[in-house]
């Protein structure tokens, strides 16, 4: 039972942890909360379902295909809404609250169109899968886990060693500076929201697989991540990760001890514990966006 | 009221910004911090008025320790502030900036904003109290216009009205000169000497040298976190290092 | 015309929640979307004192009230240090945390069965069993709301709290404790968001935790916003564009299945385009982090 539950929860944490991972991606460089990514989550999952079940392509192909609807769709509601937002000089909150805007439409229009029922993804083998300390894995978990591995590492790989992952730290790190270096931020801008949306993607199509889909999943995986991004800070790929093994592990263990309903409600307790003990800046003060030099 | 520090330490991220600075202001005179940009100037500001936790080091208003108090509490004990970036309310006029500093109103306690009891009394005598003070930084025409309307050297000249309301003992103004217009500078010092006349302390930070010499009572120089040199301001301008480094 | 009062006493009620709102979010600067958690927390309060208690039902209001400001005290200090983007995570958690207690404390809230049979209220003998006695009530109880709402923030207290909106370190130089104003805010809020979840349980005399979701504190914010954050009129106004316009949808004979989607829709599209179009609101001044 104790493997079992870890196994389930490395699976959990590896999707949280490429969803956090996605999302800071686009925060550092964009600065604001994007809500979106939850559609972009949630899209790829149902674009995968609509070309499986209803185009009849194998799951790999269709879940390509919602890969890269989700990059599509990340890049269209940055290009429709939030430039035009920039260009009007829009501040932060109100470029989150746009945001929410755009996620509840999505998430109706994805309501409208599947209804609002818990769907599986892909056929339920029923396979007895593999033994593992005690636990069982299936074929299917495995090839999840592995995958976002590889993205996950290939990811940290580009940041640190590859020249665009350079350009992407300059402009999270010092935006002024890397324009006047030469750094086109706003391609900077699209590559993120579009490499960002086509890792929530796939999130969301290997959660669907695990885990069924319903469309408020995106709003649900979208609040746990960004929970894995503040307690694990945004800057380092590992960070996240750990944060997030931590609370998917959290989740899946208090099982023991609270009903499984509880679990959503855990992870926000964290952030709250994590919250009450952690310092602030400024005795918490906060000025009009600018530091205190 | 003086202000002084003993053993004040800061770096960021590894880079020593006060390198153990003890300073004292004498009482009811103009002290004139200055130094090169990046010197810890603004950095000693900030840890004394609360708004940055030093790594080390303790300090003082008189004889009461107010080391590790939050802004607010050591707004309270007689020291209030102006910062680099001028702060205001802009969209509020400049009256109500003013009445905003006034320490002490009952109006600000929940259940006397609600049932406004004796409010109206207080209100009255705040606009009153900000109206002079106005007077006396020559701001009276633009009351009631909005903060965020006024040039920049009247906007210094608001938060000086607003750091006088709130009935302090000792100014702490970070660089109070710096972009105005001559005649507004030469405002404000006369503005600042009044100031003095009235019993108050002030502590300026500033790089304009000539206003230092005008009317510093005292001089204190940081460079790289640590003081290099303090004492009177004839003393200490005319050492050849210091103008040499400094003020040429 | 039972319809139309039942519009009108949903809207009288939507009123208490946007401008309970709007003194967190429009005065204060604090951009909370938890505002359904202190709602339900007034209805489930108000609904077991008086479905297993048999408690008297100003009582109940006022145990509902004191819930509120206790619970507001649980968000308000972890989560007040924070800058503003994750200020709003925050409030969502608290939002969810919320909805899992009426969910799953089953013992005490019955959970997803929900609570029914609420009677109506009854007040010093007169007993609130029609419509127009409940719209009379819920209307007294929006006027209080305003007036409370409205008194506080054209008060030097309100002033406070404007100055908080825009720079709060200005405010906190100024010997302003910054914290404490805020806090307060939060409690008056959830004050009277609790109130207002007294009056719409007994009015709906059945509620269950889907009345008291995520879905339902985005509403409520979008209300202020779209109305006009910080100003006199703002949140009515956005009560009449978002909960009196959308009722219209009924006569146009959308099937039910879909009419909760496209409304939904509806508010998103309208989010989206204030904030391109007009971010300060319809009948307000402040914009969000200017």
């Amino acid at each position: 039972m104790l493997s079992q539950l870890f196994v389930n929860a490395v699976i959990a944490g590896s999707l949280y942890a490429l969803v956090a991972v996605s999302f800071a991606l686009i925060y550092r460089i964009a600065g604001f909360f994007h809500f979106t990514h939850g559609l972009t989550f949630a899209a790829g999952a149902y674009v995968t379902f609509a070309a499986h079940a209803w185009l009849r392509l194998p799951l790999v192909a269709a879940g390509a295909i919602g890969v890269v609807a989700a990059a599509l769709l990340g890049m269209a509601i940055r290009a429709v809404v939030f430039r035009s937002l920039a260009r009007r000089a829009a501040p932060p909150l109100v470029m989150l609250l746009a945001s929410l805007g755009v996620y509840v439409v999505g998430q109706n229009v994805i309501s409208l169109a599947f209804g609002d029922s818990s769907r599986p993804l892909g056929e339920s083998v029923i396979s007895p899968g593999l033994a593992v300390f005690g636990a069982r894995v299936t074929e299917a978990q495995l090839a999840s886990i592995a995958v976002v591995a590889a993205v996950l590492m290939g990811f940290a790989v580009v940041m640190t060693t590859i020249g665009i992952g350079h350009q992407i730290q300059a402009v999270a790190n010092d935006r002024e500076l890397s324009e006047v270096v030469g750094i086109s931020i706003a391609a900077i801008d699209g590559l993120v929201f579009t490499l960002g949306s086509a890792m929530a993607g796939l999130a969301g199509i290997l959660w669907a697989i695990d885990q069924n889909m319903t469309p408020t999943m995106g709003m649900r995986a979208l609040l746990i991540g960004v929970v894995a991004m503040i307690i694990g800070g945004q800057k380092t790929v590992s960070g996240v990760v750990l944060a997030s093994m931590f609370l998917a592990l959290a989740q899946n263990y208090s099982i023991l001890f609270v009903p499984t309903a509880w679990q959503d409600a855990i992870v926000f307790l964290i952030l709250v514990a994590f919250l009450l003990v952690s310092p602030s800046g400024f005795f918490g003060l906060r000025g009009r966006r600018r530091s205190l030099t | 009221m003086n202000i002084r520090c003993t053993g004040l330490r800061k770096s960021f991220d590894g880079v020593i910004a006060l390198g153990n600075i003890s300073v004292q202001c004498p009482t009811g005179g103009i002290t004139a911090i200055i130094g090169p940009n990046g010197a810890g100037k603004t950095t000693l500001l900030n840890i004394l008025t609360g708004f940055l936790s030093p790594d080390a080091g303790r300090w003082f208003v008189g004889e009461r320790e107010i080391t590790g108090l939050p802004p607010y509490k050591v707004a309270r004990m007689g020291l209030t502030r102006t910062f680099q970036d001028v702060r205001l309310i802009s969209m509020v006029t400049v009256l109500e900036n003013v009445m905003l500093a006034r320490p002490d109103q009952t109006g600000e306690g929940l259940l006397h904003a609600i049932l406004r009891i004796g409010v109206a009394g207080e209100e009255a005598c705040n606009q009153r109290e900000a109206s002079r003070l106005l007077q006396f930084v020559g701001l009276e025409k633009q009351t009631n216009e909005r903060a965020g309307t006024l040039s920049y050297g009247q906007q210094k000249l608001l938060t000086l009205a607003c750091c006088l309301a709130a009935q302090p003992e000792i100014l702490l103004l970070d660089e109070p000169l710096a972009g105005v217009h001559t005649d507004t500078a030469a405002n404000i010092l006369r503005l600042l000497q009044q100031i003095r006349q009235n019993g108050k302390t002030v502590v300026f930070v500033e790089h304009n040298i000539a206003a230092v010499r005008e009317i510093a009572d005292f001089v204190i120089v940081i460079d790289e976190g640590t003081v290099v040199a303090q004492g009177p301001p004839r003393e200490v301008l005319n050492r050849p290092e210091i103008l040499e480094a400094y003020v040429a | 015309m039972d319809y139309l009062l039942h519009i009108l006493i949903l809207a009288a009620i939507y009123s208490i929640l946007a401008v309970s709102l709007d003194l967190l979010a429009g005065h204060a600067g604090l951009l909370a979307v938890c505002q359904a958690a202190f709602w339900g927390l007034g209805a489930y309060a108000s609904a077991v004192l008086t479905v297993d208690y048999g408690v008297y039902f100003p009582l109940g209001i006022l145990a509902g009230m004191c819930l509120g400001v206790l619970a507001s005290f649980l968000v308000s200090l972890p989560s007040l240090r924070l800058t503003d983007d994750y200020f709003v995570i925050a409030t969502f958690g608290f939002q969810i945390i919320a909805f899992a207690i009426f969910n799953n404390w089953a013992s005490l809230t019955r959970g997803p069965l929900g609570i029914p049979g609420i009677p109506p209220p009854t007040i010093f003998g007169w007993r609130v069993d029609s419509q127009w006695k409940f719209l009379l009530l819920a209307v007294i109880g929006a006027v209080a709301a305003y007036i409370v709402v409205n008194r506080i923030s054209s008060s030097p207290f309100g002033r406070v709290l404007h100055a908080i909106r825009e720079d709060e370190i200005f405010a906190a130089s100024l010997g302003k404790n910054t914290l404490r104003f805020k806090v307060t805010a939060f409690a008056v809020s959830a004050a009277l968001a609790a109130m207002a979840g007294s009056l719409y349980a007994h009015y709906i005399t059945y509620i269950d935790p889907t009345n008291f979701t995520l879905t339902e504190s985005i509403l409520i914010i979008s209300m202020v916003i779209v109305g006009g954050a910080g100003s006199r009129w703002g949140p009515l106004t956005g009560v009449l564009v978002l909960v009196v316009m959308p009722e219209s949808l009924r006569f146009i004979g959308l099937p039910s299945a879909i009419a909760a989607n496209v409304r939904q829709i509806m508010y998103g599209v309208l989010l989206v385009v204030m904030m391109l179009f007009r971010p300060q609101g319809l009948a307000g001044q402040y914009r969000f982090g200017r």
